[in-house]
């Protein structure tokens, strides 16, 4: 078998992980797969931060290279998206995060490397990889409505 | 709502073919199972010929790694005709998975990455690589690109 990816997202005070999540929406809310429609974020505040890593099952022989970055979409007034790669979990807040302060890249060559949960550059079992935290903040500048879709990649080398 | 996230099925599955008149395939398709890749890291210094095939189109990409050759649909495509020493396999998956920021879209790609790497006579080392997507088409790239 190859490898099987999923997305995985922690939330709560006891981290409550969700693996399979169907999207990475940003909102006033701590939890994964929320509607942005029920959970705006208010122009000037951030979204909770969200705490996200990559997931292998199957059986493989070797994963590499694990990158991440914002590959499409485009920021409206006053909005940005801040990033960490490697972090560990800490209890997602809607407070300006001091885990996630770079500028999420935009751009393979500047990508995130994303390391596996025991540090390493490479996975070769099942498991998981150390968490990126990603939060969008915004301004009192940012215009009311829906944001832009934004598309997130992550790659990996398999063999 | 949780959705599992499987890989796409690979469309280009591998053939390596050694010294001592084995071979492996990546799939066997009397068991019904995947070789892992791992079978092949084994007996690496074996082999002598490693091949791709698609499953649904008349391609076939081999690596001729004793003579660093490569040979597509058994037309062999020759780079120079300098020696080259040390020649070594390459092969990775590039996997590439997307996820939306508003929407539910998921987009996975798979480039196959295959070729051989070697030492030329001053001892330099060299890399010659196809990037092959899941629908057969190639590229001249290295492994940064894609």
């Amino acid at each position: 078998m190859s490898a099987t990816f999923q997305w995985s997202e922690s939330n709560g005070v006891s981290e409550t992980v969700t693996d399979g999540i169907s999207n990475l929406n940003f909102g006033s809310v701590d939890s994964p797969n929320l509607s942005p429609s029920s959970y705006p974020i208010v122009a000037g505040q951030n979204s909770f931060e969200k705490f996200i890593r990559a997931k292998f099952s199957g059986s493989f022989t070797e994963i590499s290279n694990m990158k991440f970055w914002k590959s499409s979409g485009d920021y409206k007034t006053g909005e940005v998206i801040k990033a960490a790669a490697n972090v560990s979990y800490s209890t997602p807040t809607s407070s300006t995060s001091i885990i996630a302060t770079s500028d999420i890249p935009t751009s393979e060559g500047s990508a995130l490397s994303i390391q596996a949960s025991d540090g390493n550059s490479k996975i070769t079992s099942p498991g998981y990889t150390k968490y990126i935290c990603l939060q969008l903040q915004t301004t009192a500048s940012t215009p009311a409505g829906s944001l832009n879709t934004k598309t997130f990649t992550f790659q990996y080398d398999e063999i | 709502m949780d959705i599992e996230i499987k890989r796409p099925k690979l469309k280009l599955t591998w053939h390596a073919y050694f010294n001592d008149n084995t071979h492996i395939d990546q799939y066997n398709v009397v068991t019904n199972t995947e070789n892992p890749f791992q079978t092949v890291l084994d007996k690496f210094d074996k082999l002598v010929l490693f091949e791709l095939t698609h499953l649904y189109k008349p391609l076939t990409i081999k690596v001729d790694v004793l003579n660093g050759n490569i040979l597509i649909n058994n037309s062999t495509f020759i780079l120079n005709k300098y020696p080259k020493h040390n020649i070594r396999l390459i092969y990775f998956r590039r996997n590439k998975v997307d996820i939306d920021v508003k929407g539910e879209a998921f987009n996975h790609r798979v480039f196959y990455f295959i070729g051989y790497q070697y030492n030329t006579s001053k001892g330099e080392n060299r890399k010659v690589i196809l990037v092959v997507d899941q629908e057969g088409n190639m590229s001249i790239g290295d492994d940064h690109d894609f």
